[in-house]
């Protein structure tokens, strides 16, 4: 997934276009990285619309705020770190409400069923370990989609996160680590397909 | 019950990594949308947006700003200067007499929004669940602007009495405070001293919020936080609306416009 010196090149000059106002350069970037943010953002918040108006939120701000981006770097990793950040807000923002909702229901007889919703999730292996990865908290899942499901680099999803590289490592083992714990406890399905 | 169960360290952490990076990838996503199309019409509808805020704010500002402040805190008895101050809840604003300033050969720093760096060092980080389960103060969060979300920082102090410190960062700079909210107890005695005569004709201003006085203070300003021994004194660079209602004194430090601040004000709900 690194870029060679000819794509860093081309990146480049289309991002000074784009400083200078020209739009069409900026399309031609959003092109280019509008599929790993928008699929970022969506496992980050598991809703097609919402990660939709993240990416493209993300890239309208990015615009913005170009005058401050150093030229000299990839762009992906900045428009993703711009998408997690406005994606933890807007999870908070649904998280409320969903508490707010959970708060109802908790208080009604007819309790909503959670089996229906992991039961949906249930139709392949990665979509049975990102149902398993939702139940860490937002650090662990970040390095976890960055890593194996986008297949960023030890360094880029260092850059992301805005942390050195070792501290990508160090994260990696004990996200892993808590990954074990949920699927022995709430995903035994996925622990048995490990192990045949 | 498997009696092998995952270990850290064991074979089956590999089988994990393994798993993750031979299934992750196949990960069923939807069909990536039209972003550059949306974000091409977006930018032909919405005019030139301004390059960030504090940059608009003149630097002389905060320059005449730093030699008062220099020349007051150097002059014994500067603090006898004093020619009032308005007390909004418990927070006291200082109006003080302009002292000479040296400005021939003064540099001239530009007005920098605050770093969270310089705030990560506060006392009594917490998470939002845990002051609102833990604060003797009613937590109440902002709805507006719609797009603020819930904060980024909760710091939960006790001044006396509590202090909670709400942190809204900057999405596309989050090393940067875009706003905060401070809410003090009654017996906090939080002290926000102003410098009147650096700020021009009309900095400070009476308003109101839910029928209650309120003061808008332009910056930047000195703020000194006191209780006891305690002293914390920091440069603010935004805006402030101070108000309180019942027993609670609020502080929004913000680069938003009164008008803004006003409405950010009144969209205050109990996040419990």
């Amino acid at each position: 997934m690194e870029r060679s010196e000819d794509a860093a090149a081309t990146e480049t000059a289309l991002i000074e276009q784009a400083r200078s106002g020209d739009q069409l350069a900026w399309e031609n970037l959003v092109r280019a990285h509008q599929e790993p943010v928008f699929r970022f953002a969506y496992l980050l918040l598991g809703d097609s619309a919402e990660a939709e108006d993240t990416a493209q939120e993300t890239f309208l701000r990015a615009y913005r705020h170009l005058h401050k981006f150093d030229s000299a770097r990839p762009l992906r990793p900045w428009l993703l770190s711009i998408a997690a950040n406005l994606a933890r807000n807007r999870r908070r923002s649904l998280g409320r409400y969903w508490a707010m909702l959970r708060r109802f229901y908790d208080t009604s007889p007819a309790a909503h069923d959670h089996s229906a919703e992991e039961h949906s999730l249930q139709h392949s292996e990665a979509q049975q370990l990102w149902a398993a990865i939702r139940r860490l908290d937002q650090t662990d899942q970040q390095v976890l989609y960055l890593r194996f499901f986008l297949e960023f680099s030890v360094e880029e999803t260092a850059q992301v996160m805005g942390v050195a590289p070792g501290t990508v490592k160090s994260r990696l083992h004990r996200a892993n680590g808590r990954l074990r714990t949920v699927i022995e406890r709430d995903f035994p399905g996925i622990r048995e397909g490990i192990e045949t | 019950m498997n009696s092998n169960p995952l270990t850290p360290g064991s074979a089956s952490e590999n089988w994990l990594e393994l798993r993750l990076q031979q299934a992750a990838p196949a990960f069923p996503y939807p069909p990536t949308p039209d972003i550059a199309g949306n974000v091409r019409r977006q930018l032909e509808r919405l005019p030139a947006r301004p390059a960030h805020r504090a940059a608009l704010r003149p630097a002389w500002l905060l320059a005449l700003f730093l030699l008062a402040a220099a020349a007051l805190f150097a002059i014994p008895g500067v603090r006898a200067a004093v020619l009032e101050f308005i007390q909004v809840g418990v927070v006291r604003i200082f109006l003080v007499e302009p002292t000479p300033t040296p400005t021939a050969s003064a540099p001239t720093p530009q007005p920098q929004p605050t770093p969270i760096s310089s705030l990560l060092n506060l006392a009594g980080e917490t998470t939002l669940e845990e002051a609102i389960a833990q604060s003797t103060l009613p937590v109440r969060l902002p709805s507006y602007p719609p797009d603020l979300g819930p904060p980024d920082y909760v710091f939960l102090q006790d001044y006396g009495g509590d202090l909670l410190f709400l942190v809204w960062t900057d999405p596309e700079d989050p090393g940067q405070v875009l706003m905060s909210l401070q809410s003090f107890g009654p017996d906090a005695t939080p002290v926000n001293k102003w410098y009147a005569q650096q700020m021009g004709e009309h900095p400070l201003e009476m308003t109101e919020v839910n029928g209650s006085p309120a003061v808008w203070t332009t910056g930047p300003y000195l703020l000194e936080l006191k209780t006891g021994d305690l002293e914390m004194r920091r440069i603010l660079d935004g805006h402030t609306l101070i108000w309180s209602e019942g027993e609670i004194t609020y502080r929004l430090e913000t680069h938003l416009t009164l008008e803004e601040a006003l409405q950010t004000a009144h969209s205050l709900e109990d996040a419990r």
